[in-house]
């Protein structure tokens, strides 16, 4: 069904939903994990809003119906390597103005972050 | 970089979380039991298995702190309230299932409710609604330290599936949460969430629920797997009510941030 370690995160959402919620869903919240595969939802991988944070370690992150990864309203992520993001509709990473994320840039295919900081975090 | 306290705090929390529910044997942990069974009788003492309570609730008021319950197998319609209390076990045999009751009881329209409490470990039972919007939902846990959820199936509910209420640090392993009307896992407010362990006969499933599978409100959450997040439908938040249910209106998109 998924693999031994692995955390899975697909098909969720409606067609309905290509903006505005995601795979994973936070407010104000911090998350963190590892070998995390995102794929194939109808709605967005990850949206982190109103001052979230999150740290994710070796993921993929792709073919999802919206952003990727969206921050917005003092958010940030944190891509630890390896970080696999492609194939996603609008946006492999996509911030708002003052939000921001951190990562090794070269597994992400389409950026759209102002203020991304495009460094190998471990 | 610079290093944020809060965050260091909270990964603290969330593995002393996790050290508490891998070091303690339910067993040796919980020396004296209750028993709870289908044959039983609520005015009994519930100390061996020829005089069981009849119901869980009754089992958990004649409980001391420390005490473990074991539920035999059966379909028991009520909800349970643990109130105030520190380290207390609940254990199902294969094949107890808490269902709604027809008058709602001490917890409301939740089927398990712990309030500021520690230390509480619920195994081994599967709770099911009758998928109505008015239904009740699963388990809520409200101002909890080391709660853990293990091996539990909560599925169908008409509000949500599990719910972490203000400064609750909680764990949930071997479980699955399916089908509820609302969202699967809500963590809000402060509340302390470690979802799997990394034992891979430990995986979480949280699928085919009407909201998101997860949804963090002012939470932390470590994710560990094997877990499997997929099929949940709903988008946006809905309007809900102040004890976790869903109001009938649907919709309450995300407004998008430019």
């Amino acid at each position: 069904m998924f693999g031994a370690d692995t955390i899975v995160v697909r098909n969720n959402g409606t067609s309905e939903d290509l903006q505005g919620t995601a795979g994973v869903f936070m407010t104000g919240s911090y998350f963190e994990g590892s070998l995390l595969e995102v794929t194939e939802n109808l709605c967005g991988g990850f949206l982190l809003q109103d001052g979230s944070s999150a740290r994710i370690w070796d993921v993929t992150v792709s073919d999802n119906g919206a952003e990727g990864v969206r921050t917005e309203g003092h958010s940030t992520i944190r891509l630890f390597a390896p970080a696999t993001l492609k194939g996603n509709r609008t946006a492999d990473v996509s911030c708002s103005k003052n939000s921001s994320g951190a990562g090794d840039v070269s597994g992400i295919k389409k950026l759209s972050c102002a203020d991304f900081e495009q460094v190998k975090v471990k | 970089m610079s290093v944020d306290p809060t965050r260091c705090l909270a990964r603290v929390v969330l593995v002393l979380v996790a050290a508490v529910g891998a070091l303690v044997p339910l067993d040796a942990a919980f020396a004296s039991h209750l028993y709870v069974s289908k044959t039983g009788n609520d005015t009994n003492s519930c100390t061996n298995w020829s005089a069981p309570c009849l119901t869980i609730q009754a089992a958990v008021d004649k409980a001391a702190n420390g005490n473990q319950i074991d539920v035999s197998a059966g379909t028991y319609a009520e909800s349970v309230s643990i109130n105030n209390r520190d380290s207390l076990a609940i254990n199902g045999a294969s094949g107890v299932m808490l269902v709604p009751p027809v008058v709602p009881g001490p917890s409301g329209n939740t089927l398990i409710s712990l309030w500021s409490s520690r230390n509480i470990q619920v195994s081994d039972l599967v709770l099911k609604g009758n998928g109505t919007s008015d239904d009740y939902g699963g388990i809520a846990i409200n101002q909890c330290q080391a709660s853990s959820l293990t091996r539990l199936k909560v599925q169908d509910m008409g509000g949500g599936g599990i719910v972490l209420y203000r400064h609750t640090a909680a764990q949930i392993v071997g479980s699955a949460v399916r089908g509820n009307r609302y969202f699967g896992i809500r963590v809000d407010a402060s509340s302390d969430m470690v979802i799997g362990s990394g034992d891979t006969s430990q995986s979480v499933v949280i699928e085919d629920n009407l909201f998101q599978g997860i949804r963090m409100l002012g939470g932390h959450l470590a994710l560990r797997g094997p877990s499997l997040i997929e099929g949940n439908k709903m988008g946006g938040d809905p309007p809900h009510r102040r004890d976790g249910h869903p109001e009938r209106v649907r919709g309450g998109h995300h407004r998008r941030e430019e």
